[in-house]
């Protein structure tokens, strides 16, 4: 894998409040790498970056070790992005899947190219007749997918493409996203809410927090508001009551944000509801997946609602007889928290 | 009322039988505003895309400027079109005074404001979505351009529309650098004037049926297009 994009000291700042910062980031070709991280976090301004729609204010972004405002008209159109919430033209969803290729005078077999361009995300020959009107919210959102996919591109952006749209879309989106990635190598940035959603597709992952990158890799973020015990240290509540108290942590502000490496966390299975100890917690698995150029699983489970994740060899999860909906009991080493 | 259901009978009969005064004026009406229409359209859009689009200094200025100008009185653009192009104006030496070309420089000067304006409220209120989808799809400049005239596309119309319906029914220019010439410059509304005038209200109601019928017909073909487009 080569590296793509290299942003060094980038900053962007809209009526003089800074929304991104981030120091240094790379991104490799042929990976689908998921940003996350709250809203206002700079998800959709990093990507409007990326995607060249925007300027940086200071601070390079080297696109294949060149300075991405040089590049050449035919590199720039290879670089697409789905905005969230993106628009349909007021036409027919024939003319909006192939609005970019005629953009590009490229118009060869295109009710052909339509026609595979909206099979990728699941919608039949029968949709290409339709106005713009006439389709659902997941249907709008993979008929602009279908719209970008037709080209083929060498870098696809996608921010939240599953926003507002029903599972069958979110699993077909999916399914077009890797299906171009392995097709055309498209390397494919996407930004969701959704984690569950996200590590199902993604090769790696990069938090976000107010414009800065926090981490890349698996990791796991508890957003405020915290709650302070008696002696000053910071206290989880979750939905379900349980709380997760964070020891030495007075110094740290109520608005503070926690992250921990899913390394840092263990997960015991248990029958009942029994906390093994006072400083472990409850959970119930959501589900088990293998990421690639992982030799561990990801096991995602959720706590009074809060979504983690924590990563288990194939023997400890065998042994464990660990599956889906199992409760387990949840460790989380707090020394090893970072926090924003 | 006998006035309006005679001068109504015997103004269809004027039409019919095909009264060369009467086809004259109507045939310089339907040229020379279709040309001024015209080409305030190929002027008047890009600029109307830029002031919707574009941000830029001074441009709550401009847009004053140009919403000033609609409510100017034809009367004043005649005056100022004769001024420019009379023997001593800046144009006096094209010797266009009293000619189709004047009056369409005029009527030029009267909806280039229309155009302009209608346009930048409807680029304005366009979803702000379109730019992002466009540039996000690689689209050039030209093409957002063209992409945005075409989603704004009802609302255009209907700027082209008011600008067609202020042109062909203005008086104040065709009559001052027009002339009111027979068979020259005289236009429908030049005509209807003169022959009131005249006292001849059967020509003036015949013309004035004709008027209502190209503003019908403009906007029935405007209603039939937005629901062919919207369907």
């Amino acid at each position: 894998m080569s590296i793509l994009y290299e942003l060094n000291n980038v900053k962007k700042s809209y009526d003089g409040r800074a929304v991104l910062n981030i120091k240094h980031l790379t991104l490799e070709s042929n990976q689908i790498i998921g940003f996350f991280g709250p809203n206002g976090s700079g998800k959709s301004t990093l990507f409007s970056l990326l995607s060249l729609i925007d300027k940086a204010c200071s601070g390079e972004i080297l696109f294949e070790n060149k300075c991405i405002r040089k590049l050449d008209l035919k590199t720039r159109q290879d670089i697409i992005i789905v905005p969230q919430n993106p628009y349909l033209l007021k036409r027919t969803v024939h003319e909006n899947v192939s609005f970019a290729l005629k953009l590009r005078k490229d118009t060869k077999d295109l009710e052909k190219r339509v026609f595979h361009a909206l099979k990728q995300v699941g919608l039949d020959k029968s949709f290409s007749k339709r106005k713009w009107s006439q389709l659902s919210g997941g249907e709008a959102q993979r008929v602009a997918l279908a719209a970008r996919l037709i080209l083929k591109p060498k870098v696809l952006i996608l921010d939240e493409p599953t926003v507002g749209v029903d599972t069958t879309s979110a699993q077909l989106i999916k399914e077009a996203i890797l299906q171009a990635k392995e097709k055309y190598n498209t390397t494919i940035f996407i930004s969701s809410h959704d984690h569950t959603w996200l590590n199902h597709v993604c090769d790696k992952k990069v938090a976000l927090f107010q414009g800065k990158i926090v981490k890349s890799g698996n990791v796991n973020l508890l957003f405020a508001p915290w709650n302070k015990d008696l002696d000053g240290n910071l206290v989880k509540v979750f939905l379900d009551g349980q709380k997760l108290i964070i020891t030495n942590s007075h110094e740290k502000k109520r608005d503070s944000v926690m992250m921990i490496n899913s390394d840092h966390i263990i997960i015991n299975k248990v029958e009942d509801n029994t906390r093994t100890s006072p400083t472990t917690l409850i959970g119930q698995v959501a589900s088990i997946h293998k990421e690639q150029n992982e030799k561990k699983l990801l096991v995602e489970f959720s706590i009074g609602g809060v979504c983690l994740n924590a990563k288990l060899s194939v023997e400890e999860i065998q042994n464990q007889n660990l599956l889906p909906g199992s409760k387990i009991n949840v460790t989380i080493d707090t020394d090893k928290a970072c926090w924003i | 009322m006998n006035l309006y259901t005679d001068g109504f009978n015997q103004a269809i009969e004027l039409l019919i039988s095909g009264n060369t005064s009467v086809y004259s004026a109507i045939s310089a009406t339907i040229t020379v505003s279709s040309w001024s229409l015209l080409i305030s359209l190929i002027i008047g859009l890009p600029l109307g895309f830029a002031l919707g689009y574009y941000k830029f200094k001074g441009k709550l200025i401009v847009k004053t400027i140009v919403d000033t100008f609609l409510a100017l009185p034809t009367v004043v653009i005649g005056l100022i079109a004769y001024t420019m192009l009379s023997r001593a104006g800046v144009f006096g030496d094209l010797n266009l005074l009293f000619t189709l070309k004047a009056i369409a420089i005029g009527q030029i000067i009267l909806s280039l404001p229309i155009i302009i304006a209608l346009t930048a409220s409807q680029v304005e209120a366009v979803d702000s979505r379109l730019y992002l989808s466009l540039k996000g799809l690689g689209a050039q400049p030209f093409q957002i351009l063209r992409a945005t005239l075409v989603e704004a596309r009802f609302g255009i119309m209907t700027a082209a529309v008011t600008a067609y319906g202020r042109i062909i029914t203005e008086i104040g220019i065709s009559m001052m650098v027009g002339g009111n010439i027979k068979y020259h410059t005289r236009t429908i509304t030049t005509a209807i004037a003169l022959e009131t005038g005249k006292g001849e209200f059967v020509t003036g109601i015949a013309l004035g049926i004709v008027l209502f019928c190209i503003a019908l017909m403009v906007n029935i073909s405007l209603s039939f297009l937005k629901r062919n487009w919207t369907q």
